[in-house]
């Protein structure tokens, strides 16, 4: 009976959790919401706010967008989930946000966010190549050094590979390089990666009819590691932090710490497994999007023989399992 | 001189049946439009926009929508053409005597006109998102009306004798404001919910002269007042609004229920006690959509069923009871069609949103049904001709200075009306 009365205890503060979660406000309260926390200096909130709006029916990114009524305003989600990761110390996926507006040309030099984004940017990136090996504190999936379509003139496609003997070559970057390009004219090479400083961003040319910043040439995809620069590894302290946060319900934070394995990082196949049921977690929870789960079949298949993890099947949710194709 | 005699005495024995029909052939104008500009301009479509602070009493569900606390006021002008009765000969032939000069009935317009704040909202939107609170006070009907009766010329079917009927002088003025409270709860992401419970102040002052003429043909003498009737009335009296909204932006539809205050007032006539009797506001049962198929495009539409029945019990039966067919009277409930679009400019400076649209307002004058009695018959159901429905044409601008103020400017003319408004939005 005690056991009863404690799991309909459990269920209603689970499902009180859930209710918590669930965030009913529409993408433009969501956003109005995170544009408020980063002036507020509310980095976690900001981005929390943020990624609700963009997940919440949001229209794409643009000046002028229609929000609600007759409120017509620009929605730039992108450059202000730049600002507070980069605050936060996410980099990774900073970059990847600046990247974002950078390749949709909606910030130019004669934008009032101009210099905050310059500024923001090239702060991002600058602390993503100085972070070295040392655990990535951020999922750097298709990261700055050319994962995002074309890079941009700050990113890979304007980043030489450093010298031969420098930092870099011993204490790579989190994410491997691209392989190199041709420099654009106005990119200047670094001499060591801590004091690396990205070029200043490029005009655009053409194309969008606004001289904004363009995506150059794309770029390889980062999960084909250049042979010359030392593979990283995931660490076992990180493989067991990025467990725990799983099984304490924080699968954000375990996909933070895992989600280096989708950027050429190695890992155990139990860390494939985790970041799998990670990713179908914050789809449940309407966290991630639907495409997610499709994301973490692809992962699982890097994983093995899902039996092989029976022992720890028996602390993840039958659901999630269920949804990963795997019996539970 | 026997005839004179003879109409003298049809003339001392008309007032009360002349009274019943000055007051009843001019309708009371009720203006159930939405408030605001951007609705006006709009055909009054808003039920399932309800996307600013005008919401607390269009349909207060769809304040959810906003993203921020807001105050919106509006400055709203009124001018309507009334007709009445006002001379001629109904029936036998004119003599072209005094004012006997008129083959036919002749109607006169009675216009009113106000300017004033139709509309004041403060809405506050909760941090969470989740629920909001507004305060509002509108403008529900103005009606300020005039006129002055010659007293037509009629010819008795039995007798074949002439009879005029008493000139008469009729004021009417009505006020209906409301003072609301209106909230708005989100029951999940496409669903909400709003109600609104609002005070309404009844002011009516109306005074109903008849007076003598120059002999039987001549004008009216208006120092010469034979008797008067008035109608009276200041109350309170709450009543509620509840209303739902489902969907997003892109598409959303909207359900209003408004229920109509009832107020007392008080008849004085002649010789009759006075009595006491309500005045009930029609309820309204409105659905909306709103469409937004492009960003810059916007369409919306509404479907109002007014229950205008709820004016016959006592306001009109009240002033028919004189005559003795209080059942004689009607009013049938309406149906309005309203449908509008707006196209936003979102290049140009301002953001200038174009708008227009039309609306179908039913007749919801006092319809009659004959006594059996056919000089009054005859009176009546030509003083009561001229309802109709209506079609209204309406338009309007609104502009965006900065972030945090808002303009719109509508207008809305049909037949009879004509409406001009100007509100303005600060967030």
């Amino acid at each position: 009976m005690l056991h009863v009365a404690l799991g309909l205890l459990l269920a209603l503060q689970a499902a009180n959790a859930q209710q918590r979660r669930a965030d009913s406000r529409t993408w433009y309260q969501a956003y109005a919401d995170g544009r408020r926390a980063v002036q507020q200096g509310n980095w976690q909130a900001a981005v929390d706010s943020l990624e609700a709006s963009k997940r919440a029916g949001a229209p794409k990114p643009g000046r002028r967008v229609p929000f609600y009524g007759d409120v017509f305003d620009d929605y730039l989600p992108d450059y202000y989930l730049g600002i507070a990761l980069t605050n936060l110390g996410r980099y990774a996926e900073a970059d990847r946000a600046f990247e974002a507006v950078r390749a949709s040309g909606l910030i130019r030099p004669n934008d009032r966010e101009y210099a905050q984004f310059d500024t923001q940017s090239k702060k991002a990136k600058t602390e993503l190549l100085a972070l070295g090996p040392s655990p990535a504190p951020a999922n750097p999936t298709n990261a700055a050094a050319g994962g995002a379509p074309g890079g941009g003139a700050a990113a890979g496609g304007a980043t030489a590979p450093p010298p031969a003997g420098t930092n870099a070559e011993v204490n790579p970057p989190a994410t491997p390089q691209p392989t190199p390009i041709q420099p654009s004219p106005a990119a200047t090479t670094p001499s060591t990666v801590p004091n690396y400083q990205p070029p200043p961003l490029q005009p655009s040319t053409g194309g969008s009819g606004r001289s904004g910043i363009v995506p150059r040439t794309p770029q390889p995809s980062p999960a084909t590691p250049n042979a010359a620069v030392i593979q990283r590894t995931l660490s076992p302290k990180e493989e067991e932090a990025a467990v725990t946060a799983y099984l304490s319900g924080r699968y954000d934070q375990s996909v933070n710490i895992l989600g280096v394995l989708q950027s050429g990082v190695t890992g155990s196949e139990r860390a494939f497994f985790y970041l799998a049921c990670s990713r179908v977690a914050l789809a449940i929870l309407g966290q991630a999007d639907a495409g997610s789960i499709a994301d973490a079949r692809a992962i699982l298949s890097r994983a093995g023989n899902p039996a092989r993890f029976n022992a720890d099947s028996r602390y993840i949710s039958p659901r999630v399992l269920r949804m990963l194709g795997v019996t539970p | 001189m026997r005839t004179f005699g003879a109409i003298a005495c049809v003339l001392v024995l008309l007032p009360a049946t002349a009274a019943a029909q000055t007051s009843l052939q001019i309708p009371l104008q009720f203006d159930f439009l939405n408030p605001g500009a951007k609705s006006l301009a709009l055909a009054g479509a808003f039920a399932g926009l309800a996307d600013d602070a005008t919401a607390t009493f269009a349909n207060p569900a769809g304040l959810l929508q906003l993203g921020s606390s807001e105050v919106s006021i509006e400055l709203r002008g009124t001018h309507t053409n009334t007709q009445f009765l006002a001379a001629g000969r109904l029936s036998g032939t004119v003599t072209n005597e005094g004012t006997d000069t008129i083959q036919g009935p002749f109607f006169g317009d009675t216009t009113g006109s106000h300017t004033g704040v139709g509309f004041l909202a403060g809405v506050y939107s909760h941090p969470s998102r989740q629920w909001v609170i507004a305060g509002y006070r509108h403008e529900l009907a103005r009606v300020d009306q005039t006129y002055l009766s010659n007293g037509v010329f009629q010819v008795d079917p039995v007798t074949h004798v002439s009879f005029r009927e008493r000139p008469q002088e009729g004021v009417r003025e009505v006020s209906i404001t409301g003072y609301g409270i209106a909230g708005a709860y989100k029951i999940g992401p496409l669903f909400s919910i709003g109600g609104a419970m609002t005070a309404y102040t009844f002011d009516m002052n109306s005074v109903f002269r008849r007076f003598s003429t120059d002999g039987f043909f001549g004008p009216p003498l208006l120092n010469q007042e034979l008797s008067r009737a008035t109608q009276t009335g200041d109350d309170v009296s709450w009543a509620p609004t509840v209303g739902v909204t489902i969907g997003r932006a892109s598409t959303r539809f909207g359900v209003v229920y408004r229920r109509g205050a009832s107020f007392d007032f008080t008849t004085v006539e002649a010789n009759n006690p006075v009595r006491t009797s309500v005045f009930r506001v029609p309820d309204t049962l409105a659905f909306g959509g709103s469409f937004r198929p492009k960003p810059p495009l916007l369409a919306a539409f509404e479907v109002t069923y007014i229950r205008y029945s709820r004016l016959r019990e006592d306001f009109v039966t009240d002033q028919a009871l004189s005559v003795g067919f209080p059942d004689n009277f009607t009013i049938d409930d309406g149906v309005e069609v309203h449908g509008g679009i707006q196209y936003a400019v979102t290049r140009w400076p301002l953001i200038p949103r174009f708008r227009g649209g039309v609306w179908f307002d039913p007749d919801h004058s006092v319809h009659f049904t004959p006594t059996g009695d056919p000089s009054f018959d005859e009176r009546m159901s030509t003083a009561l001709s001229t309802g109709k429905n209506q079609v209204h044409g309406t338009g309007g601008i609104g502009l965006t200075f900065g972030s945090h103020f808002e303009l719109n400017a509508g207008f809305d003319i049909s037949s009879t009306t004509k409406i001009f408004s100007t509100s303005l939005i600060l967030r």
